[in-house]
């Protein structure tokens, strides 16, 4: 069995309610998807918060991995970034309202916590993202990685969000032109 | 507000949102819409699929993190710690000089035998017609039947009816199953006590589920609860 089965097969017992392949589950993924929560909130104790909610929600839903077409540590892993980049969402709604969110947007920089962790992370993806020029290749690595989204992208690269979305969106298709080639 | 981009051709939009999906850039509505939009077209869903798997490349290497050990008690409080709790009312009576008593009354009306052996009913329900295969499992503590797809589709303008059926008796209906995959249904008590040995089928309805109350689409999977070892 790869790891990739051994989680899998975790995951369907853990579907069907067996106690004791939930704990080996969150023995064997709880550091992995530590470390992509905390990259993205930065903050250790709102990070363990969203942990939390991440394994109440394999728990809950683990029997659906198999219908949405995902390998299980990439469901498991897209669950837990999606808690983070939620709850990273609601903590800049508070801090500015709406019409000042554009202008103001708190400091984006991964504060120290997330730069040691994404230090590492500078893994080798694939020819096609090689293609793309530097400063497009760390946009959407740091908005993967660290869950920006435009505006917050645009305050840390000084720029108007429309063009950055423009270059994001730029990116991706040429990406996915090289990719299906 | 849908914002297109107008150096992006019309055809390449929907390509771009299933990227901007599966980063996280869409907000709250406009990702709303386009997982229904996704519904309905599984290019969409298939695109999502392969962005994720290839975004989520970035994670190798990325460094991995130990959470604090009280993460997991947290959890598990979440989660079971309703359990406890019943537990905990019953153990002052086990000192009392009802103890026996008290603990037989607590095996028969709480299910509490439950908690420590768990014995559960199970069902593989293997596909009939079609390829539908789905897994239940009925707990006892919570009346509960927990039914999880595990392969298989309905046709898209069909929905999956669940159906009970005990020795000769007919059909009866326990409900739609969720379209994602993942049902609980409440199982009243007095329900419960003809599982062992009954049968559960899927039919395959139309939407709203069976217009008359016994099957009247075809038969998808079935199979028999029993006790699980």
């Amino acid at each position: 069995m790869t790891p990739q089965d051994e989680i899998e097969a975790l995951l369907a017992q853990v579907a069907l309610g067996d106690r004791s392949a939930f704990a080996e589950l969150y023995r064997r993924t709880s550091a992995k998807l530590f470390g992509v929560v905390l990259r993205v909130l930065d903050n250790r104790s709102e990070a363990e918060e969203v942990l939390q909610d991440v394994y109440v929600r394999i728990w809950n839903k683990a029997g659906l991995y198999r219908v949405n077409g995902l390998s299980p540590m990439t469901w498991l892993i897209t669950l837990s970034r999606n808690l983070a980049i939620d709850r990273r969402r609601v903590r800049v709604r508070r801090a500015t309202s709406p019409s000042e969110a554009m202008d103001e947007m708190p400091d984006p920089s991964p504060g120290p916590e997330a730069q040691a962790i994404a230090k590492s992370t500078q893994s080798q993806v694939d020819e096609c993202f090689d293609e793309l020029p530097q400063d497009r290749a760390d946009m959407l690595r740091r908005v993967y990685l660290h869950g920006d989204s435009y505006a917050e992208l645009a305050a840390h690269l000084d720029a108007k969000l429309n063009t950055v979305r423009t270059w994001l969106r730029r990116s991706l298709l040429d990406l996915r032109e090289c990719l299906s080639r | 507000m849908i914002d297109e981009t107008p150096d992006i051709p019309e055809d390449d939009a929907p390509l771009i949102r299933a990227a901007e999906y599966s980063l996280g850039l869409l907000d709250r509505r406009n990702a709303r819409a386009f997982e229904t939009e996704m519904r309905d077209n599984p290019d969409l869903r298939d695109e999502v699929v392969f962005w994720t798997e290839y975004f989520v490349q970035f994670e190798a290497g990325a460094s991995e993190v130990t959470p604090r050990s009280d993460v997991l008690r947290a959890v598990n409080r979440r989660l079971f710690g309703r359990k406890k709790s019943v537990l905990q009312k019953i153990i002052p009576y086990l000192t009392g000089a009802l103890a026996a008593a008290a603990l037989a009354w607590g095996v028969v009306s709480l299910g509490v035998l439950d908690q420590f052996a768990e014995p559960g009913l199970r069902a593989d329900l293997a596909p009939v017609e079609g390829t539908l295969e789905l897994a239940a499992v009925y707990n006892v503590r919570a009346g509960e039947l927990h039914v999880v797809q595990n392969a298989g589709s309905l046709p898209p303008d069909r929905v999956a009816e669940m159906w009970l059926i005990v020795g000769d008796d007919a059909p009866v209906s326990l409900g739609l199953l969720d379209p994602d995959g993942d049902t609980r249904v409440a199982v009243p008590a007095e329900l419960a006590a003809l599982l062992p040995g009954a049968t559960l089928a899927i039919s395959d309805e139309p939407p709203g589920g069976s217009p008359t109350g016994a099957p009247t689409g075809a038969v998808r999977a079935a199979g028999t609860l029993s006790v699980e070892s």
